[in-house]
């Protein structure tokens, strides 16, 4: 059983809080991301859980066992908490080869030395290290030390992994490759994963469940990564799920306003929020469907960036700029690519209601 | 269920308690107990006291010698450093490496050594150079005459200038040529360029150079000592050493000496704070972090002239002193001519195996620096760890206690240690080897400080804490992980321990009991005595010892390089 169940966890370095009343579970065999900008603090409560940290108030349990208690300023050492750690940058120990360095964890166990050499063996193929067993770290690429670390944190069979941004030195194309590796390697192994991180991609692509952390250290919304991606719970969620459109909104006489007075005329099911107020409304540029002059909200393009397979388009609504990104072969074949200056129409697939007030959290 | 501890107790204020104990004892306390001397009298604060001591006629002379010798060494020393510096970073001179090397040798030559080898070569009468000169030219007067001021600066600076070369080789080596460049695309000539653009930008690495020179000079004991008595010129810490040794003990003699002691201190601080606030001013851009390739100015008709004088300049300062302590140190007695038939290897088989005084400086030397190199290693590692890597209350006590020992000058720490080591406190040390040792490792233990957390600044905390992670406690992490990692700077503060208390002097020679004598102290005892010939010899074997344990030290560091 590896559940981590934090409760009112608040941590101060100096006058600084970096954590205040934080609660949280993460259920036994799921792969749980905390998602927040830097200095967020989610480094902080990986930290806290490892043992790395001493919490000043609440509690941390793993399991059934209270491991920090910031009554009593008193913890259970990390060593003894059973769990694997993968560090941002590796902490691969230069002084010992690959091989070495996988195989501590079973050394400090006391693990006989037939089972300790089949046990790196094997993760040194999981992690596929084969035949690089003899190398230093300095001998090897970013990649593959990341695949040394994941293996060291891995080979001691421990029921918890915490990760904190181990793939964010890598190139593009080894990061998909290793965060579908984790994935699998937590559904054969049934470990449970803590995973840390501010790339929302990530996130998405290997969570169950996902919790996205502000500024403040506060957690915003805990849910499954669609849940997430499709009803964020406030502008901050939505804004770091990726580039947005947010535009100014006022509700006039039962009307919905852009700033220059244009009514917005894809409200479908009429469910205007509260009048008066300052509303900002929220898309996705894919939301957006660029068409025809004519057609939809009349606009107009500012900016034509060509992309490649995408090509990207500033466009005027409302005296207000917003983004959409159109396959590039659709377009050729529907209508013909825009050019600067071209007037077209706008509409729009799915739209967020968020209060205006909010936005100086995000 | 593993047992629940509390974090706050327990193993990081104990070495932080150890830590700041060994620098207090080895360090503080001699300090203060030299600035409580010179100001208290009977316990009561007393300027007016200090400031008569200070004018009397040889104090006020020593301080003022102190000054002379000082600015001048430090300006010969600036321009000499600065030059050869630019001529080997930034010019096309042939062999720049190999003469890098070579401009950096002097660091390692004891620099008393050197001025015994240069009053064999310039003394006046007996001086060897003088004495070819007026038989070549058929002269009545000696040409030069070693012991003065003058002769005491040069051979200052002939041992101190690396330390200008390489603060400024350092500099030019960061500076980041576009600078340069774009002076040069704006239409500057290249004198232009040097004088305008990279003398500016290298002021700061000049001027703390320069202020090093400034401070090693105000408190040199050997070279004045050697040079200055026979024209009764001495400095502050040949007086302190006078005080002392004549005093017999005498509390006047110790306190003048602690009076001159504090000058030191105070002008060390002064010179140390002032060496920060120029070089944090002078970081601005220049300094990338990054290797760059400066652009080389082309020396063209001057190349070979100045290579030449280069070699010159090295062969002079460096080869022909040696040759001449090897040299005098095989004659039978000094003064006959150097000739095949005069040369014998008795000196050296008489010093090394027969005569109990050599073999027992010798013995004393390395066992003194053996023993000062491991303590001082050890406590060094501890003292770092606390300071680069704990998270620990009262940490900055200790931060300010691990400045102390770059600023505390050699004499001061002598007789700061005979102060404190002498019964003052039940423990009487004086004129045994014990005192010796422990004024070695507060004298050594900036060097300790330095490499150690060097080393440790490259272990990241995450590689402790992966070992955490792995299951290891603290001590296992600690062994399995940091150790391994920083035994190249144990390694290295070692031998930088080892080599100088080899051929130390300033505080040995105030600190030796008939028994207790050092390499030092013999052969400037022993050339004091007027047996040139044995203090050459020996010498030359510790010249031996140190060039040995360098190459040890320059082959174990290129391994590791390669």
């Amino acid at each position: 059983m590896a559940t981590i169940e934090v409760k009112n966890v608040a941590k101060k370095y100096g006058k600084k809080t970096v954590l205040e009343k934080l609660s949280l579970t993460v259920k036994d065999g799921e792969c749980f991301t905390l998602l927040g900008p830097s200095g967020c603090g989610k480094t902080v409560l990986l930290r806290l859980i490892a043992g790395f940290e001493v919490p000043d108030e609440g509690t941390i349990s793993i399991g059934e066992d209270l491991v920090a208690d910031g009554s009593s300023r008193r913890i259970i050492a990390p060593n003894e908490r059973g769990l694997g750690v993968v560090f941002q940058d590796y902490a691969v120990w230069p002084h010992k080869n690959v091989y070495q360095n996988i195989a501590y964890p079973l050394e400090l166990a006391k693990v006989p030395a037939e089972e300790l050499k089949k046990r790196v063996m094997d993760t040194v193929h999981l992690v596929g290290l084969t035949n690089l067993e003899k190398r230093l770290p300095s001998e090897l690429s970013g990649g593959q030390q990341q695949r040394v670390a994941l293996a060291r944190a891995l080979v001691a069979r421990p029921a918890l992994l915490l990760l904190d941004e181990p793939l964010c030195n890598l190139d593009a194309n080894l990061r998909e490759e290793m965060r579908f590796e984790i994935k699998m390697l937590q559904r054969n192994l049934g470990v449970t994963i803590l995973y840390v991180t501010h790339d929302q991609e990530v996130a998405l692509a290997i969570s169950d469940r996902v919790g996205i952390m502000d500024e403040k250290g506060t957690i915003r919304q805990i849910a499954s990564p669609e849940e997430i991606f499709e009803h964020p719970v406030d502008e901050f969620v939505f804004r770091f799920m990726g580039v947005t459109n947010i535009l100014d909104v006022r509700i006039e006489g039962g009307k919905a306003l852009l700033a220059d007075g244009t009514p917005v005329p894809w409200l479908k099911d009429g469910e205007l929020p509260a009048e008066g107020t300052k509303w900002h409304v929220g898309f996705r540029p894919s939301d957006v469907m660029l068409l025809p002059a004519g057609e939809g909200v009349p606009s107009a393009i500012r900016r034509a960036s060509f992309l490649g397979a995408m090509t990207e388009y500033r466009l005027d609504l409302g005296g207000q700029e917003i983004r959409t990104e159109v396959d590039t072969l659709t377009m050729h074949m529907d209508s013909g690519l825009f050019k600067e200056g071209d007037p077209c129409g706008i509409g729009l697939r799915q739209i967020h209601w968020f209060p205006a007030e909010e936005k100086e959290d995000a | 269920m593993p047992v629940m501890k509390r974090r706050s107790f327990g193993v990081p204020e104990m070495l932080l308690f150890l830590s700041v104990a060994i620098l207090v004892i080895v360090v503080a306390v001699p300090v203060l107990l030299i600035l409580y001397t010179s100001f208290f009298v009977d316990g009561h604060f007393n300027a007016g006291q200090v400031m008569s001591i200070l004018s009397e006629p040889d104090i006020y002379e020593a301080l003022l010698n102190s000054l002379f010798i000082a600015s001048g060494t430090c300006i010969m020393s600036t321009f000499i450093g600065t030059l050869f510096a630019w001529l080997v970073v930034r010019t096309d001179l042939p062999y720049k490496g190999f003469m890098k090397t070579l401009f950096l040798v002097p660091f390692m030559l004891p620099s008393f050594i050197g001025a015994i080898a240069w009053k064999m070569l310039l003394s006046p009468r007996s001086g060897y150079i003088n004495i070819l000169l007026m038989d070549l030219f058929n002269l009545e007067e000696p040409v030069f005459d070693i012991y003065g001021y003058g002769g005491i600066m040069a051979i200052e600076t002939m041992y101190l200038f690396p330390f200008v070369f390489i603060q400024v080789c350092g500099a030019l080596e960061r500076m980041d040529p576009t600078l340069e460049e774009s002076a040069r695309i704006s239409g500057a000539s290249l004198l232009t360029i040097t004088r305008k653009i990279t003398l500016p930008l290298m002021a700061p690495s000049i001027m703390s150079g320069a202020l090093l020179i400034v401070l090693y000079s105000m408190a040199h004991f050997g070279t004045v000592a050697v040079l200055g008595m026979e024209n009764g010129i001495f400095n502050i810490p040949v007086l302190i050493y006078e005080k002392i040794h004549q005093s017999a003990g005498s509390f006047d003699s110790i306190r003048a000496g602690t009076v001159m002691a504090a000058v030191l201190i105070v002008s060390a601080a002064f010179i140390i704070w002032l060496q920060n606030k120029v070089l944090s001013r002078g970081r601005y851009q220049i300094i990338a972090g990054k290797s760059f390739r400066p652009m080389e100015v082309k020396l063209r008709g001057l190349r070979i002239p100045l290579f030449i004088f280069c070699l010159a300049y090295i062969g002079f300062t460096i080869v022909l002193p040696t040759v001449t302590i090897f040299l005098v140190g095989g004659l039978s007695t000094y003064g006959v001519d150097i000739t095949w038939e005069n040369l014998s290897l008795d000196n050296y088989k008489f010093i090394l195996f027969e005569w109990d005084l050599t073999r027992d400086a010798i013995w004393n030397s390395v066992s003194l620096g053996l023993g000062a190199a491991v303590i001082t290693m050890f406590a060094g590692v501890m003292i770092s760890y606390v300071i680069v890597k704990m998270q620990v209350r009262g940490k900055g006590i200790l931060e300010f206690l691990g400045m102390l020992p770059f600023s505390v000058p050699g004499s001061v720490i002598a007789l700061g240690v005979i102060l404190a080591w002498s019964g003052k406190f039940g423990i009487n040390l004086y004129n045994t080897v014990w005192i010796i040792l422990v004024s070695y490792i507060a004298r050594y233990m900036a060097f300790s400080l330095k490499a150690n957390s060097a080393a440790l600044e490259q272990v990241h905390d995450s590689l402790v804490e992966a070992a955490r992670a792995c299951g290891a406690g603290m001590g296992q992490a600690l062994k399995d992980i940091v150790l391994p990692l920083v035994r190249p700077g144990m390694f290295a503060a070692f031998f930088l321990i080892f080599l100088p208390a080899m051929r130390e002097l300033t505080v040995s020679i105030m600190l030796y009991a008939p028994t207790t004598r050092t390499i030092g102290v013999a052969i400037y005892t022993l050339n004091e005595d007027g047996e040139t010939v044995l203090s050459a010899a020996l010498a030359g074997i510790a010249l031996i010892i140190i060039v040995t344990g360098q190459s040890v030290i320059k082959y174990f560091q290129n391994r590791k390089a390669g």
